[in-house]
């Protein structure tokens, strides 16, 4: 089932002088099975929505569907575990949150919580952290004394570890180095193949080009374009509001002195490179 | 001269391997210098040890030629000026005039003075017309731009970034690159130290070094760096868009490498 957004609000600190609207009635779809951006400036309201999809903030007017599941304005749904175990939000930072003093039982906390026993728990965190690309040697060691990137990975793990079935990340790239960057965007795409929702906010819009089969443009709390990445960088949606990948200021220049370019070149450096190189 | 010396550093954090080992290098005065390398590779543990914030292990760091001892941290620290990674960290007025100000007024700058130098700094950094704005309602390029004021009209002789663009949108991120250049312009003598994973932002620099493995795996132009593909790999890092191209395409490369109409041009040769 697609997660349905009906004319959301969002105001924080309502009726008091810090009171701020995050969101101005917003009613998105999110398609199942989809590799969903989102995108906006800072602030523009990305990390208030995605809060909103597993039941973390509720609306203050509006109501959204998750998985058959009415959220209503300013009420917390009774079946909220069920949100909340079908929709896994990573947040900024992630490895910020780790807590426990061994790896595995990190990963083991939200089975648990989840009514799993120690057992299932335990079967459940080793898939997730195998997933995640840690092995046993890892099962052991504490958190804290990991690197960022594999802190991150263990974060992740945490939350694959209830078997969402949509997956909600907030910048899952930032602060890391590219090569740990490609790696996050590989295990993602792994996820999607096996069937996952991906949804991700994300500032980098190379990302965006090469992974996206949708993407919500946000501004002022307010989705303003939704859209694909053909359609947002090369199509009716084109926009001068945002920087854009350099391969796409390529790939115009190419088309207009008459280069054919296909749909998969048009969207990574190593598909155009492959598709010159054989013509 | 000589800006920042550093001379056999070693460093390790209690009980775990060295994440520093004996690094020497020489940063002159006026250089622009970026400073990468993957997770974990020391690179902010380096810029925590230059700026007097972890105590050293082994080996000496000189800056403006003064030796870096318990006893000089305070002169030294006032030649050095910081900008961080998260731009709402750094934000300590409740507007941007109040925000330069702060540093102002613990330099003990008479009132007088202040609101010209405020205007002055705030200019240099293109916010001269968000003055009285709340930071609020400031994106995050232009609450570091403010961070960078602030630090200027500390007169530092060395600028050291620390990620000062990774949490940036990339409007964000074009705005500090534009204004690192402007400031280069500006204080031709000032050194600036940018610790950076982006490697777009790294092909602007005078001077790359890269840490890898707590050494310093490579100090050099960043048009030598990035033209080498085996060594980038190894190192972790990426390339630049243009020089992806230029493994690509050697045969095709334009002469102006940076000109994307340019390669167009090339390409349909």
């Amino acid at each position: 089932m697609p997660i349905k957004l009906h004319h959301v609000f969002h105001v924080y600190s309502q009726k008091t002088p810090f009171q701020f609207e995050a969101l101005h009635d917003v009613s998105v779809v999110i398609e199942e099975h989809s590799f969903t951006a989102i995108i906006g400036h800072t602030g523009s309201g990305k990390s208030t929505l995605i809060q909103h999809l597993n039941a973390l903030l509720l609306p203050t007017s509006g109501s959204l569907e998750v998985n058959e599941i009415v959220i209503q304005a300013n009420q917390l749904p009774k079946a909220v575990k069920k949100i909340r175990q079908y929709a896994g939000v990573v947040f900024q930072f992630p490895e910020a949150q780790l807590f426990e003093e061994h790896v595995i039982e990190d990963v083991m906390f939200g089975p648990l919580n989840f009514g799993k026993t120690k057992i299932e728990a335990k079967q459940a965190a080793q898939l997730a952290l195998q997933q995640v690309g840690l092995d046993e040697s890892f099962y052991d060691r504490s958190p804290f004394e990991l690197s960022g990137g594999e802190r991150r990975r263990v974060a992740i793990a945490g939350i694959l570890a209830m078997q969402p079935k949509v997956l909600i990340l907030d910048e899952p790239t930032a602060g890391l180095d590219p090569v740990g960057a490609a790696m996050m965007m590989s295990l993602f795409t792994q996820l999607h193949q096996q069937g996952m929702t991906i949804i991700i906010v994300t500032h980098d819009m190379e990302l965006v080009l090469k992974f996206a089969s949708h993407v919500k443009v946000m501004e002022h709390g307010k989705v303003i374009k939704q859209s694909t990445p053909k359609d947002l960088f090369y199509g009716k949606d084109a926009s001068k509001d945002f920087i854009k990948p350099p391969l796409v200021q390529l790939i115009k220049a190419l088309r207009k002195k008459g280069k054919t370019i296909s749909s998969t070149q048009e969207r990574s450096l190593t598909d155009l490179v492959q598709g010159w190189k054989v013509s | 001269m000589a800006m920042i010396k550093v001379e056999h550093l070693s460093f390790a954090y209690e009980d775990t391997k060295k994440v520093l080992n004996d690094i020497s290098l020489t940063i002159p005065q006026g250089q622009y210098v970026a400073l990468m390398g993957h997770n974990g590779s020391g690179k902010s543990t380096l810029a925590k040890l230059l700026a007097g914030l972890l105590d050293k292990k082994t080996g000496i760091i000189t800056i403006d030629g003064e030796v870096l001892t318990p006893s000089s941290i305070k002169e030294i620290r006032k030649k050095l000026g910081i900008v961080f990674q998260n731009p709402d960290n750094q934000f300590i007025g409740s507007t941007v005039a109040d925000d330069l100000a702060f540093g102002l007024e613990n330099r003990l700058v008479p009132h007088g003075k202040m609101q010209s130098m405020i205007e002055t700094y705030a200019d240099q950094v293109g916010m001269k017309s968000f003055l009285h704005q709340e930071p609020t309602s400031l994106s995050g390029g232009q609450k570091q731009r403010v961070a960078i004021a602030g630090v200027l009209a500390m007169q530092p002789k060395v600028l050291l970034l620390d990620e000062a663009t990774a949490m940036l949108d990339p409007q964000g991120k074009k705005e500090i690159r534009d204004l690192i250049l402007t400031i280069r312009k500006q204080y031709p003598t000032l050194t600036i130290l940018a610790i950076t994973h982006d490697v777009e932002e790294a092909v602007l620099a005078d001077q790359v070094m890269v840490l890898n493995q707590g050494q310093l795996a490579f100090h050099g132009l960043p048009d030598t760096l990035f033209k080498d593909v085996k060594l980038v790999t190894s190192l972790k890092l990426t390339l630049p868009f243009v020089y992806q191209l230029l493994a690509a395409f050697p045969k095709h490369a334009p002469k102006q490498i940076f000109d994307l109409n340019a390669w167009a041009d090339a390409l349909c040769r």
